[in-house]
């Protein structure tokens, strides 16, 4: 092809590749602005004083419930699928531990952030739920502990994380 | 110009796949949030009996009254986590024995404090089979303790046989958990 043929073909060419490269572009701020939940958890499962030998349970009702936040930044409603990192034991150090447990309704999400709606689910299984747009839904999470009767003192603590996909 | 419609045709659909493919992709990125779950076990509690109660001598047909305060009067100590409330109850008999003799035991005292003392700092009670509540000295993580101190009357018949007369008073203290 000839130098002035090549320059006449892409000419024609132009008004037609430039849209469509606009719409690229486009489509890839779509991907960017897909959207987003924000994860926060804000408040530990807290079991409190117990006492060796004696099982202890916290309700998603309860106060001592841990709790997360998930915040629908976008203004669409979201769907996403909750998946717990669940531990099975609480640590003192030194290899000391305390088992804990989770049922099936040991977990709970609130689409108004509140226990009036909430709705119990098993955190062992991935749960998907949906959040509306500029809202900020709850998870609730409970469990069971069981301290042997020769339990040694101390403070036990794990983390437990809450992934959103 | 068969070349450029080509060019303009493919041009045109790789940009109504890609936007299509953009459009699908509207699912959320992964977040993570992170709490601790978290407890505090208490120290065991331990409990001993530190003094008998000891009513001396009797006479046939005479109350004796050993206070809180008195030198025989009982007493128990409690050890366990500092701060924590526990329960506690007895189990208290009705009579001493002897054989198969009883001496009668009118009333009980008690008296319940943080520190070792029957007199000053702690609050009296009545004991009884009915549990109550009380917290240990100190605060969580630490030693805690109570003192507590049993006194009683027996009321002897006046032909109250002669001898020693025994018995047992067990105390029960447990963890509420709170």
């Amino acid at each position: 092809m000839a130098l002035h043929e090549r320059e006449r073909f892409w000419r024609r060419l132009r008004p037609v590749l430039l849209p469509a490269a606009v719409l690229l572009c486009g489509a890839g701020s779509v991907h960017m602005r897909a959207p987003r939940i924000r994860v926060a958890g804000v408040q530990d499962l807290t079991f409190g004083k117990i006492v060796p030998g004696v099982t202890t349970t916290i309700l998603l009702t309860d106060a001592g419930a841990g709790q997360y936040t998930l915040t629908n930044q976008s203004a669409r409603t979201v769907q996403v699928q909750l998946v717990f990192v669940l531990p099975t034991a609480l640590a003192l150090g030194g290899g000391t531990t305390i088992p804990i447990s989770f049922g099936p309704a040991s977990a709970g999400f609130s689409p108004s952030g509140s226990l009036a709606d909430v709705v119990p689910f098993d955190p062992a299984v991935p749960f998907t739920v949906t959040i509306d747009s500029k809202r900020t839904a709850r998870v609730f999470l409970g469990g069971t502990l069981q301290p042997v009767a020769g339990q040694p003192a101390g403070s036990y603590t794990v983390p437990i994380t809450l992934t959103t996909n | 110009m068969p070349r450029l419609s080509l060019a303009v045709r493919a041009a045109t659909a790789a940009a109504a796949v890609l936007t299509f493919t953009a459009a699908g992709a509207s699912v959320a990125a992964a977040q993570t949030g992170t709490i601790n779950a978290t407890a505090t076990v208490l120290e065991p509690i331990t409990i001993s009996g530190t003094s008998e109660l000891q009513f001396g001598t009797v006479f046939p047909g005479v109350a004796k009254t050993i206070a809180v305060s008195d030198a025989g009067a009982g007493e128990f100590t409690v050890g366990g986590d500092g701060g924590a409330q526990v329960a506690v109850s007895f189990n208290l008999p009705t009579n001493l024995a002897s054989g198969g003799n009883n001496l009668p035991i009118g009333s009980w005292a008690g008296y319940l404090n943080t520190t070792n003392s029957a007199t000053s700092g702690g609050s009296t009670f009545t004991p009884s089979g009915t549990a109550f509540n009380a917290n240990l000295s100190g605060t969580t993580g630490t030693a805690g303790s109570m003192f507590v101190f049993l006194g009683a009357t027996v009321t002897p018949t006046i032909t109250q046989v002669a001898g020693t007369y025994t018995n047992t008073v067990t105390m029960t203290v447990a963890y509420t958990g709170t």
